[in-house]
């Protein structure tokens, strides 16, 4: 059945205020022996650029124009916390401040989950708590190849106060930017955090696409455990997205399976998830 | 002459394009199905197959949203000896 309304629930400020140098350039690596490997000549640096000058839509207007062209109501905007691990030009205090602009200019469009790397210790507390506070954030954004586990005790004190307001926590999964370690990108690694706070809903970014056994399993057996099918057309699978996702439909977990396309990642666009002209809304 | 060769270098890099229209309407994202990585691919085979700069043209050329724009912008660019 058609829902009523269609919500995002994975996608990002199209920004590179908000995306740090070194990720764009690992990204970029990762494309140049690619497009290297199909007979075109390129370079890293090139690469690089390019890729930040398609994240120029600071205050998401592109970004609700696909919306609206696409039929989405809603989206769930992420912001992942990578200031810890990467030297950036915007603090996490900033990008948080930029998200809450695009709200401003847009509202009804967004639920905003924000990131906070738990190593910053009391301050990376007093920061989430003011912005599911004061800003009226919706959500935790963890990035767990950023170098810690999601079941880290560290991360307990952020834990609570989702618990205490009834906020999810979306954490990253599976192999990112090569810029950092793939070591903490298993969906397992929630697995005790999950049983520690049974009152939290723990969602799976990309657990549909990677690690996809692992998070079926979650999903089945770990009830406040749930996984987003983000980007769902760029699975690696021979048989393409549909067949994939056709298959997990029918593992009798949809009450846990979360729409999203992982936007600028993927566009919300229908032609463009759907290169043999199906669609997908 | 460039809309032929610029709709080679579309079927080079989106190979699904193959089975679709390509005109000077056609929209990149919502016709044609490119992802980022599409375009990335088109802007350097571009820049190499009609000795364009990148890094000069990269703002105007990640912007455009048709293959009429891109052969025009081309065109534009060939005249002006840039």
């Amino acid at each position: 059945m058609r829902p009523n309304i269609i919500i995002d629930g994975h996608c990002h400020l199209a920004s590179s205020h908000c995306i740090p140098f070194e990720f764009f350039r690992g990204v970029a690596s990762n494309t140049a022996r690619q497009i290297t490997h199909q007979g075109i000549t390129s370079n890293v640096d090139s690469i690089t650029k390019m890729l930040i000058a398609q994240h120029s839509d600071h205050m998401a207007d592109g970004l609700v124009s696909q919306m609206d062209e696409a039929g989405i109501a809603k989206s769930i905007l992420l912001a992942p916390d990578f200031t810890f691990v990467f030297k950036t030009e915007t603090s996490i205090a900033e990008i948080a401040a930029q998200h809450l602009e695009v709200r401003k200019r847009h509202p009804d469009k967004f639920y905003i989950f924000q990131g906070v790397d738990p190593r910053w210790g009391k301050e990376g507390y007093d920061f989430f708590e003011k912005t599911v506070g004061e800003y009226g954030f919706e959500g935790l954004k963890l990035y767990p190849p950023c170098g810690y586990s999601p079941s880290d005790k560290a991360l307990y004190p952020l834990y609570e106060i989702c618990r205490d307001k009834g906020l999810p926590v979306l954490l990253h999964t599976g192999p990112t930017t090569p810029t950092l370690s793939f070591e903490f990108a298993n969906p397992y690694l929630i697995d005790t955090a999950a049983k520690d706070f049974p009152d939290i809903n723990f969602i799976l970014a990309h657990g549909g696409i990677n690690f996809v056994e692992e998070a079926k399993l979650l999903c089945k057996y770990r009830p406040n455990v749930y996984l987003d099918i983000s980007p769902f057309p760029v699975v690696m699978s021979s048989e393409g997205w549909e067949s994939h996702l056709e298959s997990l439909f029918k593992q009798q977990i949809n009450h846990k399976i979360i729409f999203g396309t992982d936007w600028p990642v993927y566009s919300k666009k229908k032609r463009d998830q759907t290169p043999n002209g199906k669609s997908f809304l | 002459m460039y809309k032929d060769k610029v709709i080679e270098l579309i079927q080079k890099v989106q190979v699904n394009s193959h089975n679709l229209e390509i005109n000077n309407n056609s929209r990149f994202v919502e016709d044609l199905g490119f992802s980022s990585l599409n375009s990335i691919m088109l802007i350097t085979l571009i820049g190499q197959t009609f000795d364009i700069s990148i890094d000069d043209h990269l703002e105007s050329l990640i912007e455009i949203q048709t293959v009429g724009d891109t052969v025009s912008y081309i065109h534009k660019i060939k005249l002006v000896g840039a």
